[in-house]
């Protein structure tokens, strides 16, 4: 095995910045185990990316630990340890070798004390752990609130947004109709004219084959520009930002190769609106 | 509190693989902000990077025990759990990402620009390094490590052949290697 080739390759890099396929990746890992230059190589690696993602540090807002906390307290809250006190009941010797009838009652008194503190403290555990599993459902149950709460929320936040550019002041909506080639295909436009915004709302437009990607044009001034591709999220609720346009006198979507082409595909047009 | 004691780093996975609270907001204290700038490096917004950094926590604290410390550092760790939760959160609002995409923003949070992040905090460090380091190399490193492009995204997006991503990558890290013992 030629280490020094090998370390120089790249490949050790590649592993920390987390570019290697599985089998590469195991690989490294095994080596690294076997020849300690390997490791020592790739600590210093670690290092450097480590520095350098350091360098890049914000402290969060406080209240961000305070949650992180609380939901992780929820689930470890502090168990009380349950003490298994007995009470200790001296038993005198020498009080015993002078009665012995003294030390026969001394000692059933011991042992029942003994019993009935066993008891208790067999009692209290009891419920001390029903408690905490009281405490765990509680948790759980807050737990799961709050997942739902943030889904929730986000959801809401999103459709705000949303609602913000279709709402603001200069937006126009041009439908895109299906054309031959896709006749039930629908999309919509909002076009802000002062800030010249661009948005798309897809309501149908089949998933394109994996190798494809739709890509909306504007007409301006006879001809077409990019105004970028987009893919179908499955979502009539989404908008997506594509690129500013001004003066736009239609809008035409068509399937071209992934990533965009730099002209329209004619014949792959699949929907088309004027604006105005 | 003065008298919240200094772990090392061996015994703080010894307390927190054991459930300590206390050791984990050390944990918290000492490597939150490098998480949390990590994250906004991948994301952008400051909400979602909260967010993130939530998650990013409860998965340290949920699955610590599948920490190895023989396979690399606590800190690389926690790196990782970080910037991969960002990096899925990411993938997962734009779609597949594709190299050329890039230039159009899909995300719905566009929208809002409200929310952008202004860097006011003072990174001096950080400037002095982006100054030395060739500007292309910056480039191949933080897609690779705060956007999670893969080796072929690489190569299409920044036009170079597959087979030279690896050796591109280490001579970036070589430079940036060296950049930083310099300081």
């Amino acid at each position: 095995m030629d280490i020094p080739a090998y370390i120089s390759s790249g490949i050790l890099e590649s592993y920390l910045l987390g570019l290697t396929a599985p089998e590469e990746t195991k690989e490294v890992e095994s080596l690294a185990r076997q020849y300690p230059a390997i490791r020592i190589e790739l600590n210093k690696i670690e290092d450097a990316i480590n520095d350098y993602a350091s360098l890049y540090s914000q402290t969060p807002p406080a209240n961000v630990r305070d949650k992180i906390f609380a939901s992780v307290d929820a689930k470890y809250i502090a168990s009380p340890t349950v003490k298994n006190e007995t009470k200790v009941v001296s038993i005198n010797k020498s009080q015993s070798s002078s009665s012995s009838s003294g030390f026969k009652w001394l000692a059933a008194a011991a042992s029942v004390a003994l019993l009935v503190s066993a008891g208790y403290n067999y009692q209290q555990h009891k419920d001390l752990e029903a408690q905490k599993t009281a405490n765990d459902i509680v948790a759980e149950d807050i737990n799961n609130l709050n997942v739902k709460f943030d889904k929730q929320f986000a959801e809401t936040e999103r459709i705000r947004k949303n609602l913000d550019v279709l709402t603001k002041p200069g937006t126009k909506m041009i439908e895109m109709k299906g054309l031959d080639k896709s006749p039930s295909s629908l999309a919509l436009i909002y076009w802000n004219q002062n800030s010249k915004e661009v948005f798309i709302n897809i309501q149908s437009l089949p998933q394109p084959p994996a190798d494809k990607q739709y890509q909306l044009w504007a007409i301006v001034d006879g001809a077409p520009v990019d105004i970028g591709v987009f893919d179908i999220l499955n979502d009539k609720l989404t908008i997506q930002k594509m690129k500013e346009v001004q003066n736009p006198q239609a809008f035409a979507v068509t399937l071209e190769k992934k990533g965009g082409s730099p002209t329209p595909t004619m014949e792959e047009m699949y929907v088309m609106g004027k604006n105005g | 509190m003065s008298f919240k004691r200094k772990y090392t780093e061996e015994e703080l996975v010894t307390l927190v693989k054991d459930k300590s609270t206390e050791a984990f907001s050390s944990l918290y204290d000492n490597y939150s902000a490098a998480l949390y700038g990590v994250i906004l490096k991948v994301v952008t917004y400051e909400e979602q990077a909260q967010d993130i950094l939530q998650d990013s926590f409860v998965k340290i604290w949920n699955n610590f025990s599948s920490y190895d410390a023989a396979k690399g550092k606590l800190f690389t760790w926690m790196l990782n759990i970080a910037r991969n939760t960002a990096i899925d959160a990411l993938r997962s609002k734009q779609g597949k990402m594709d190299a050329k995409n890039q230039s159009i923003d899909n995300s719905v949070y566009e929208v809002n620009a409200q929310t952008k992040v202004t860097t006011s905090v003072d990174h001096i460090g950080l400037k002095e390094v982006l100054k030395k380091l060739r500007p292309d190399y910056v480039t191949l490193i933080d897609m690779a490590y705060f956007k999670g492009y893969t080796q072929e995204e690489i190569s299409q997006e920044l036009n170079i052949p597959l087979g030279t991503v690896k050796t591109r990558v280490r001579t970036a890290l070589n430079q940036l290697r060296e950049i930083l013992k310099v300081k």
